[in-house]
């Protein structure tokens, strides 16, 4: 579920302090360019979500050009960087806006709603109080095993397995199984494209 | 708690708990109660005054349940009232939460957000399963029942004969603990890209329809089952 972030400004002291900012709080590494004549390098980037940060000095039909080849295969968002309020435009064809004075508190703000930050499964594995094994457990339950097929898979008894699920369930507050499953998609332990979500939630 | 008589203000009754306003709704009564008490409107809407003290005491304190009064209401009553419920709940509970879940999700641009509207999904078609299957078995049963146990009938239509309610009030638990992982999954799991406004509105929908569920949920356990059990126990004897 990656996210990419490409600014597009003239200024460095702009795009970099961005890219920043970008990378501080939401752990995304951004592509900053110069102009929309470089954008067509990325266009063949494998996101599922495309972020274009885009200078309200640029000539606002070529950006949409140049953006085009974006749209239908990603989840694009246009958002623009303004240095005069007169620059925002009255149509639809950005999402959303900042100036380049506004602080970084202002900054997250905006872009809080479309950037979820890259999660890192290696350090989210051991949060919750979860050991290993209830993790194990996690894993096949959200997979739809049944206790005496984690058991088995696991080498470990049946008992073993209620007890640890009575354990997840104590520790996290989810009681389901499909909660269980949710649980696990949200927190990187499975892959939510490689199960049927229709069938296990 | 206080407990409310028939002589409480229907005004003081909801500046008490406004989340007794569905409640009353389903008994026909609506605001606009000037300095109207609680008999006073039972009267002017033939309402069962006893039935509807005990349905917004039970609401309002979840120790009372006078076992032996509430079992004294007709099943037809009780039958009502639930089944009123079951409309709220679906035409407008589900359609509001739905509505906030959705606004969320589409401001957000949070993938956390959409497995969550999935998992919604699935509770949400299992409640109305649930509801469905009250609607068209439990309840057709209990009314059955109440005319064998009133002698209005000999004996139960064929396909309700091996029936018992023992074997419907089983599913309750999967559906609520559904309701309840929902919330905590937002509570507890939920990545904090979302606007607040939208999704406390959400939270607040939930927490008021587990309020409703639970009392609704109440009035079948203690009441409705207890009093169907005594007319088993009854008939079948």
């Amino acid at each position: 579920m990656s996210t990419r972030v490409i600014i597009i400004h003239a200024a460095d002291i702009i795009s970099h302090g961005l890219s920043g900012i970008i990378k501080i709080k939401f752990n995304i590494d951004a592509i900053t360019i110069k102009s929309t004549d470089n954008l067509a390098n990325y266009t063949g980037i494998k996101a599922q979500k495309i972020i274009i940060l885009v200078d309200a000095n640029l000539d606002s039909k070529q950006v949409s050009i140049a953006t085009k080849s974006f749209h239908n295969q990603n989840h694009l968002k246009i958002i623009l960087i303004y240095a005069h309020k007169e620059q925002i435009p009255s149509n639809d064809q950005v999402d959303c806006c900042f100036s380049i004075d506004a602080s970084t508190d202002k900054i997250v703000e905006v872009l809080n709603p479309y950037l979820s930050p890259n999660k890192n499964p290696a350090s989210k594995k051991s949060s919750y109080g979860l050991t290993e094994r209830e993790i194990d457990v996690v894993k096949l339950v959200a997979f739809g095993k049944t206790n005496k097929e984690i058991a088995e898979e696991l080498f470990i008894s049946i008992h073993t397995v209620i007890s640890h699920r009575k354990n997840i369930t104590e520790k996290l507050g989810i009681k389901s199984i499909s909660g269980l499953t949710v649980f696990a998609i949200l927190n990187n332990l499975i892959d939510a494209e490689a199960i049927d979500i229709t069938e296990l939630i | 708690m206080d407990l409310f008589d028939k002589k409480t203000k229907l005004a003081f009754l909801i500046h008490s708990n406004y989340l007794l306003l569905p409640v009353i709704n389903r008994f026909g009564i609506k605001l606009g109660f000037r300095d109207k008490n609680i008999e006073d409107i039972c009267l002017e809407k033939n309402i069962d005054l006893n039935f509807f003290l005990a349905i917004i005491n039970a609401f309002q304190n979840h120790e009372y349940f006078p076992e032996k009064e509430l079992r004294s209401f007709s099943s037809e009553l009780i039958v009502d009232y639930l089944r009123k419920s079951h409309i709220d709940f679906k035409k407008i509970s589900l359609p509001k939460i739905e509505q906030q879940l959705n606004n969320l999700v589409e401001k957000s641009h949070s993938d956390d957000l959409k497995i969550i509207q999935s998992f919604y999904a699935k509770y949400k078609e299992e409640l109305i399963e649930h509801i469905q299957d009250e609607e068209e078995n439990a309840f057709p049963y209990v009314l059955e029942l109440q005319k064998v146990a009133d002698k209005k009938t000999e004996s139960l239509p064929a396909h309700l004969v091996g029936y018992s309610i023992q074997s419907f009030e089983k599913e309750h638990t999967n559906v609520d603990e559904k309701l309840f992982d929902l919330k905590n999954i937002v509570i507890k799991y939920l990545e904090p890209n979302y606007q607040n406004n939208d999704c406390n509105a959400f939270l607040f929908e939930l927490f008021q329809f587990e309020r409703d569920l639970t009392d609704h949920a109440r009035i079948e356990d203690k009441i409705l089952v207890p009093k169907v059990m005594a007319m088993e126990k009854e008939v079948k004897a």
